[in-house]
């Protein structure tokens, strides 16, 4: 894929309905993925996401590899279960949108 | 926006910075966001604070108003805008409220008691501005939680009226739940597709462990089912439906507690099984320091 050639892929990521609050309260974030000779896996995403932009308590939002339940994942606005959910491959200018259904974000 | 709704609807705001010990300007701040996207639709809005609730008359909630509802509904809706910058924000009734909740021991008595409390105030602000239905936003994830909590917390009996489509306890003001047969998910993603703009305001329980309340433990569970199997929302919701509760023999009217609304207008036998569990503890506890001499 040409994706993975290039230098660098940029995404948005968006953070609501109380996610935000683990972000520093910043809803849209655009990042730029590193050149990887492996795939940017929604699963490769969400450690990365981990390292660099989760303020505090990775348990409110991580449960194990995965989202914690209760936070809905929208990938250019299609529902990541229709997706391959932590396999889908991301591409280069993918929205992917993180809304918190639960009591108090 | 709402012109299939058949009657006047306002929106109510309630503020509760006081619970989470957020100060004036933090208050003001969050209100200022809540109502300026409350402006944006076309209905009357009401704002109120928690604390407010100890300025209420007990007759104003507790009873049940003589005046008919239908000639109440019939005056012009007055077009009420109360800014958050008129109500006291430290006050005295501030501080009773925060007095109330510091000595409420546990996180799920404090949670319970807010929204006991934000009801109380719901009901006087419809009784007050002749509104004679209250709409609540829970959905079926929210009722689902509440079901299985409310069990938990020994509330069984009121899990009808607390999770039904209306609740007429009060008599002349129902609380309705239009939302109820939607899941979060739904309405997560409908808000998200609409551009719905919202306002997150931090609750008690707000980066809190997962275990902080019965509520928030029985959500992590639910939501934690329901990933790897997606009926159980609707399982739980539906079997609550079915329950239901029969008068008792007696045909004295139903007493309702004035605080939390629930009832003691049971079956025989589930009283009598009540009594019977609270003796065995007493029991137990008794034979505690006994036990432990022998030891």
């Amino acid at each position: 894929m040409a994706a993975s050639s290039q230098t660098g892929m940029s995404i948005t990521l968006e953070f609501s309905g109380g996610a935000e609050l683990l972000f520093g309260k910043v809803k849209k974030h655009h990042i730029s993925l590193d050149e990887s000779t492996t795939a940017w896996t929604i699963k490769k995403l969400l450690i990365w996401v981990k390292d660099n932009l989760l303020k505090e308590r990775p348990e409110l939002f991580l449960q194990g590899e995965t989202v914690r339940p209760g936070i809905l994942v929208l990938v250019n606005d299609a529902d990541w279960e229709l997706l391959g959910e932590l396999e889908y491959e991301i591409k280069e200018n993918d929205n992917i949108v993180f809304i918190s259904t639960l009591h108090g974000g | 926006m709402h012109k299939r709704l058949r009657f006047h609807s306002g929106i109510v705001y309630i503020d509760e910075g006081a619970v989470t010990n957020k100060n004036k300007e933090k208050r003001l701040q969050v209100s200022d966001s809540v109502q300026s996207i409350m402006r944006r639709y076309d209905f009357p809005t009401h704002i109120a604070t928690l604390e407010q609730v100890f300025d209420l008359e007990r007759s104003s909630v507790d009873e049940n108003p003589t005046t008919d509802v239908g000639d109440r509904v019939a005056m012009a809706m007055p077009s009420l805008s109360a800014d958050m910058g008129d109500l006291t924000l430290d006050s005295v009734q501030t501080k009773r409220l925060k007095y109330m909740l510091a000595n409420t021991k546990s996180v799920t008595a404090k949670e319970d008691l807010v929204q006991i409390l934000r009801h109380r105030l719901l009901m006087d602000i419809a009784r007050r501005y002749g509104y004679d239905k209250i709409m609540l936003g829970d959905c079926s994830t929210k009722l689902s939680i509440s079901i299985l909590a409310d069990l938990a917390k020994g509330r069984g009996a009121s899990i009808p009226l607390d999770t039904n489509f209306a609740d007429r306890r009060y008599g002349d003001v129902f609380f309705l739940r239009p939302m109820r047969e939607f899941t979060s998910k739904e309405i997560g993603i409908y808000n998200h597709f609409h551009n719905i703009d919202s306002v997150v305001i931090a609750s008690l329980t707000t980066k809190c462990p997962v275990n902080a309340s019965i509520n928030r433990l029985t959500e992590t569970f639910v939501t934690g089912l329901q990933v790897d199997f997606p009926s159980t929302v609707n399982t739980v919701f539906r079997t609550g439906e079915k329950l239901c509760v029969t008068d008792s023999s007696d045909n004295s009217p139903v007493q309702y507690c004035i605080l939390c609304r629930d009832t003691d207008n049971l079956p025989g036998f589930i009283i009598e099984e009540a009594r019977r569990r609270i003796r065995r503890s007493q029991m137990k506890k008794e034979f505690e320091g006994f036990l432990l001499e022998e030891d």
